[in-house]
């Protein structure tokens, strides 16, 4: 039979390397979702926007002498880190809904039917690269923020280990965003369901009586202001929780619900 | 053609057992069994809305079954120990970061399986797709995704294969392409199973057909008994012009409705219409005759009369 095409089959694998003992775990699903982030533009130009907001914003905020008289130096460098927040939970979001859009899903799965270490994979690289860009950037804000800002007039704060919290602060939004998005699917729904869980404790404290230090706190958004230690971060905003608690409490309902996204992933059909 | 090579295994490779999919109330798989074995390209036949592509993505584990198993090798496949190199599965050419090159691709697949990065090479070369490797996938035709999704579905070298309508969106070359290429995987012992409604093409690379009609099998038979035994065959019978006369006669005498040929023969339906009686008739007549053929119908019309009372989405009169 002659056909058209190439006559070379591709040679067996087990001829190019030995047959694979154990199984496709979740260090190789790790790499392909770093090379999956590197290779999709639209993660990428979110990540380096994330990264740049924070300076980006001290350098107005230097430019516009638009530094309250009673805050400290790291809170004023720090005015973009809610925007970098709103920005990680996208990035977050992101991951999960671009597969959902292009369909591309269905092939992760097909390469890696586990679907636990898929979700696994893009949330360890998800965080680590958030963590990084975050502990950038906030650190480049901080720097430009000494440079540029009035250190007489002005208690320098404490950057350390509060730049560590923010970096993580911003990685565990990151993760909320993947849940939310695993969740939700469409990357419009996803953003706007992550904005509002980002928001909404902060609107809704007041109306929780006693516990509204606990709503407040449990917000991710007033967990990074306290870190930042701004002069925004009032009781009355964010709650009177102090920043690494707030940070715990989002931590740990950040957790549930991954673990819960997750059972969903697994449960739905792609 | 090569020449058939022993078989890897006479182990069913893929093996459905009472599936049933439900959404619902209604059952779009309904208690499926059957089983394929390796060195065979099976062909997967169905009006749309048949359950095929349910079917497909229950075997490959995108979605669960409401009861029964889809087993690979004996095992479902979401606990295949390396996916990519047991299972090669082409579901959907749009399967595709549009953003991601070809390379892009087939890396990340590459990557979660620990395939060698020298495959993707080899797999890009094997699908003619090497000039194009690094151009976004958003800008190739549907003839060039196929290919793509061909080029994953071959990169861990898997000795099951499983294709949804992969022809879909090939040019005439492509097409004789992909046959050569489904024809030399069943030859080298891999399990082949290949969803598609070109009917002609099932008929060229088929080997065994497996039918389903509203969730539910019709017919699981190799390509060759389905079509002998399904259909009566027509018989053309030819003779000399100087004999014309006697086989006009016998011909009129016969149990079959006789329709004239080019001036010199009759093509024959009904029960007398069986090659072998008709020898011996025309031999006991003694009527040499030129042409005795029997012709059976093309696959497409013994499927549409296989499948006609089963079509869910019959268009109105």
């Amino acid at each position: 039979m002659s056909d058209g095409g190439d006559d070379r089959r591709p040679h067996p694998v087990s001829e190019v390397t030995a047959a694979g003992e154990g199984r496709a775990g979740w260090r190789a699903a790790v790499g392909a979702e770093l090379l999956k982030l590197r290779g999709t533009r639209s993660l990428v130009w979110t990540l380096v926007a994330t990264g740049l907001v924070l300076p980006v914003l001290a350098v107005v905020v230097a430019l516009t002498g638009s530094l309250q008289p009673d805050d400290t130096i790291l809170g004023a460098g720090l005015t973009g880190a809610v925007l970098a927040q709103l920005l990680a939970a996208v990035v977050g979001a992101l991951t999960v809904t671009g597969e959902h859009a292009h369909g591309t899903l269905r092939t992760t799965f097909l390469a890696q039917p586990r679907r636990a270490v898929v979700v696994a994979a893009k949330a360890v690289v998800v965080a680590g690269t958030v963590a990084v860009v975050g502990l950038a950037g906030s650190g480049a804000a901080f720097l430009l923020g000494l440079a540029t800002l009035d250190r007489a007039a002005h208690p320098t704060g404490d950057p350390w280990p509060a730049l560590l919290g923010i970096a993580l602060t911003l990685a565990v939004t990151a993760l909320l965003g993947l849940a939310v998005g695993a969740v939700v699917r469409r990357s419009a729904g996803a953003v706007a369901a992550v904005v509002g869980v980002l928001l909404a404790p902060s609107l809704l404290a007041p109306l929780a009586g006693d516990l509204q230090r606990w709503v407040a706190g449990a917000s991710p958004a007033a967990a990074l202001e306290k870190l930042t230690q701004t002069s925004d971060a009032t009781a009355e905003t964010v709650g009177a929780l102090g920043g690494w608690p707030s940070l715990l409490v989002v931590v740990l309902w950040t957790a549930g619900l991954l673990a819960t996204a997750t059972r969903l992933v697994e449960r739905r059909d792609a | 053609m090569p020449g058939r090579r022993a078989v890897r295994t006479v182990d069913p490779m893929i093996e459905v057992r009472e599936l049933t999919k439900r959404y619902g109330a209604t059952p779009a798989v309904d208690r499926l069994t059957f089983s394929l074995p390796a060195g065979q390209v099976t062909g997967f036949l169905g009006p749309n809305g048949a359950g095929k592509s349910t079917t497909l993505r229950l075997i490959l584990g995108l979605a669960t079954p409401t009861s029964g198993t889809a087993t690979i090798h004996g095992r479902p496949y979401r606990e295949l120990a390396w996916p990519l190199r047991e299972v090669g599965a082409l579901v959907d050419a749009g399967d595709v970061h549009d953003g991601h090159t070809a390379r892009r691709h087939l890396q990340i697949l590459a990557r979660s399986n620990r395939l060698p990065a020298a495959r993707v090479d080899e797999v890009l070369e094997a699908t003619g797709l090497t000039g194009v490797a690094d151009r976004r996938v958003g800008g190739f035709s549907l003839g060039m995704r196929q290919r793509l999704g061909i080029a994953a579905a071959l990169l861990g070298d898997p000795g099951v294969l499983v294709f949804d309508e992969p022809m879909n969106g090939l040019d005439t070359d492509g097409i004789r392409w992909i046959r050569g290429l489904l024809r030399r995987l069943a030859d080298d012992g891999r399990t082949v199973l290949l969803s598609s409604h070109l009917m002609r093409e099932m008929e060229l690379v088929a080997d065994h057909l497996v039918v389903i009609g509203q969730g539910r099998l019709v017919a699981d038979t190799p390509m060759r008994r389905l079509i002998e035994d399904r259909a009566r065959p027509e018989v053309l019978v030819r003779a000399a012009a100087a004999d014309h006369a006697r086989l006009a006669a016998l011909v009129d005498r016969l149990d079959a409705a006789a329709t004239p040929v080019d001036g010199d023969g009759w093509l024959l339906t009904g029960p007398a219409a069986d090659p072998a009686r008709l020898g011996r008739l025309a031999l006991d007549h003694g009527i040499p005759l030129v042409e005795l053929t029997p012709r059976y119908p093309s696959l497409e019309e013994v499927y549409t009369q296989m499948t006609h009372a089963t079509v869910t989405h019959r268009a109105a009169p």
